[in-house]
């Protein structure tokens, strides 16, 4: 015969061991979920920085190629202005403008001096 | 309840583990699928999605003068395409273009009925033009960026750096004879697009560096420009068919001016004549005329035949040989060598021929570089015509003295005298400096390069000396005078052959004049050709005036002190001399 208090006793070791039980599998749950917690967030933060890099890659080759438009936009302008300058420097023109807007001559011989050869 | 509760989590917690296996497994398996199985087709895929291959048609090089200035180069132009079935409404497209690129309406209808996928409406429009039609937003339309030659001298040098067509090739002149350095190579890029086409790298690659190689000429604009200006004055004034003239450094053959009239403007070549184009003073053989006297003097003293002081009777202006009488314009009885030079006397020549001998003329012709070509780089030489001295008959001998029954090129007369101005050295003439790259580096140089010696210095220095008479008082080129420079040179008139007779025109004649400034140390060669002057036929008449004008302008251009400075210079350095020695005399 197991008296009352045996009984009482043997229901409080087993709860007791029951709830040792529950605890020990929490905490082993909780250790899971956190490292499932702690991979999820590390792939979404590669993810992010995977996706950044592509990104900042992207707006490189964007500013790369507006400052090669740039540059080809002003070595145009450039090409455009020797063009310019070589048309107007042409000795017709500048015979043209010396002759008939200044009024100038070719000198003779006579009125050359020179300096230095 | 708690215990149902905690149980369920587990099972949740278990799940989604779970469910994170085998999405990682999933994912392992299709990365292994796409990495490992399928990467060589995918990335094929990828890199036609985000690649693109550019093809860069080179921007033609630049053609420049001697001082850098740009003589030829590229300007960027727009061409006008159509996709005729995205065009709605081809017959009211067809009249707005029409009106902004003055053509026809119909011809326009017509390429934009064509059933193909692409039609060309005008290629290198006006930067006017493409504005206007950019802003009438058409759909279908487009533009492609291409290059156009311009000149922008206009008709400067036209015959020597000739032209480039629609498709940037050359044609003519330096163009044609440098097109693959020009052009350049043509490159395929690959670059990065994005979602939308638009290009993100070009691999930093700009225009500049993907265009032809640039060319450097000998020519300098300035002196370009003289010869060019004084031979059209020549031409108006002799009302002459047309004229050449060559200016050349006689140390080194460079040609610094090539100048042949009527000129041509090479931006709308299509609208002179394709014969204007040529490039006569390389092309085109003529009989040089007196101006050959020069080479039979030089053959006959370099061999020790005659002294300048022999005399020869010059038949008082009519001497018979082998059946045929030879002329003087005016009659000579007894002239020395160097007077026969100084009034031209075919006849005093005749009999220098005759004492030299054909065999020895011939060799000294061929040495002085007549009848083969100068090896000047361009599309196309003649080398003249010297008759082989087995063919000469006595008469043709004596011709060719005086420059009949022989045919020469411009350039060929003008080197010749260049050996006569340097101390007796054929040069090699050449129009290109040098070619440069992108980054201005040389790829290529030419240097002056002597051919060979012709006659010894001592005889160059006799014959100069008998041509600064030729320009002196009394003699034929007299009118070649330069104030306050020393000239040598000689004139030539020769009569042309008429084709249909066969014989010698008596009113068809080409005047010329060839020298060099300052007789003693020469610093230009200057060539002069009038063809078939109508007033002043003779070459003392109006190709030695021209010659005079355009020295004195090259000379003064190129800050040459006139020799009588110099003798000025010198004259007051030995008074100062001599008072500074009486000085230190006088204590």
């Amino acid at each position: 015969m197991i008296s009352a208090n045996t009984a009482a006793e043997r229901f409080i070791h087993t709860n007791f061991l029951a709830r040792q039980n529950v605890r020990r599998s929490t905490s082993n749950s909780r250790k899971v979920s956190f490292f499932v917690i702690c991979m999820a967030v590390l792939t979404i933060v590669c993810f992010l920085i995977f996706l950044w890099v592509r990104i900042y890659i992207l707006e490189i080759g964007y500013q790369i190629s507006s400052s090669l438009e740039n540059h080809e936009r002003l070595l145009q302008e450039n090409r455009n202005l020797r063009i310019e300058r070589a048309s107007l420097s042409a000795p017709s023109r500048i015979e043209d403008i010396a002759r008939n807007k200044l009024g100038m001559v070719i000198p003779d011989n006579s009125q050359v001096v020179i300096l230095k050869w | 309840m708690k215990l149902k509760s905690r149980t369920e989590l587990k099972k949740n917690i278990r799940f989604i583990g779970l469910f994170f296996i085998v999405a990682f497994f999933i994912m392992a398996s299709r990365a292994y699928f796409l990495q490992m199985l399928t990467s060589s087709q995918l990335s094929k895929r990828i890199q036609n999605q985000y690649k693109s291959r550019i093809s860069f048609t080179p921007r033609r090089g630049t053609i420049y003068d001697r001082n850098a200035m740009e003589l030829a180069v590229s300007v960027d132009v727009q061409s006008l395409f159509a996709r005729p079935h995205l065009v709605k409404d081809a017959k009211s497209v067809a009249k707005k273009l029409s009106s902004v690129l003055e053509t026809s309406q119909t011809e326009i209808l017509k390429k934009l009925t064509r059933k193909k996928s692409f039609v060309w409406i005008k290629r290198k429009l006006t930067p006017l033009q493409a504005e206007k039609i950019t802003l009438l937003k058409i759909d279908g339309l487009g533009f492609v960026k291409e290059t156009q030659r311009f000149y922008p001298n206009k008709e400067l040098a036209g015959q020597v750096i000739g032209f480039a067509g629609i498709d940037n090739q050359g044609l003519e002149g330096l163009e044609l004879e440098y097109d693959s350095i020009l052009k350049g190579k043509q490159r395929e890029l690959h670059v990065d697009r994005d979602a939308l086409g638009r290009y993100l790298f070009i691999e930093g690659i700009t225009s500049d560096q993907i265009q032809g190689h640039d060319i450097v000429l000998t020519i300098d604009k300035n002196i370009q420009y003289i010869a060019e200006r004084e031979l059209q004055a020549a031409v108006s004034i002799s009302q002459a068919k047309s004229a050449i003239a060559v200016v050349m450094e006689p140390w080194t053959g460079e040609v610094l001016a090539l100048a042949i009239v009527p000129l041509f403007n090479p931006n709308q070549f299509s609208e002179s004549k394709p014969e204007i184009w040529r490039n006569r003073a390389v092309t085109d053989a003529f009989e040089p005329g007196s101006t050959f006297k020069t080479f039979l003097v030089a053959s006959a003293l370099e061999e020790g035949i005659t002294e300048p002081k022999d005399i020869f009777f010059c038949e008082n202006g009519s001497y018979r040989v082998a059946n045929k009488t030879i002329h003087d314009l005016h009659p000579h009885g007894w002239l020395t060598v160097a007077r026969i030079l100084k009034y031209s006397s075919n006849i005093g020549i005749s009999k220098i021929s005759r004492h030299l001998g054909k065999e020895l003329f011939y060799q000294y012709i061929r040495k002085f570089g007549f009848g083969e070509e100068t090896g000047i780089q361009f599309p196309i030489e003649a080398s003249g015509f010297v008759p082989l001295p087995y063919r000469l008959s006595e008469h043709t001998q004596s011709a060719i003295g005086f420059g009949q029954g022989i045919s020469v090129t411009p350039l060929q007369l003008a080197c010749a005298y260049s050996a006569i101005a340097n101390g007796g050295l054929l040069m090699r003439p050449y129009f290109v400096k040098k070619i440069i790259d992108s980054k201005g580096m040389t790829v290529q140089e030419n240097v002056p390069f002597i051919l060979h010696r012709v006659v010894s210095e001592k005889t160059t220095l006799t014959v100069k000396k008998i041509l600064k008479s030729v320009v002196s008082k009394g003699g034929t080129g007299e009118k070649a005078a330069v104030a306050g420079f020393t000239v040598a040179g000689k004139t030539g008139t020769s009569q042309k052959i008429e084709n249909s007779k066969e014989r010698y025109s008596s009113k068809k004649t080409v005047a010329s004049f060839v020298g060099f400034a300052p007789a003693d140390s020469p610093r230009i060669t200057i060539l002069v050709i009038i063809d078939e002057p109508q007033r002043m036929t003779y070459g003392g008449e109006i190709a030695a005036p021209t010659f005079s004008r355009m020295s004195r302008l090259i000379l003064n251009y190129l800050h040459v002190a006139p020799d009588s400075t110099l003798q000025k210079i010198y004259k007051e350095w030995q008074e100062t001399k001599i008072i500074s020695s009486r000085v230190e005399e006088l204590g």
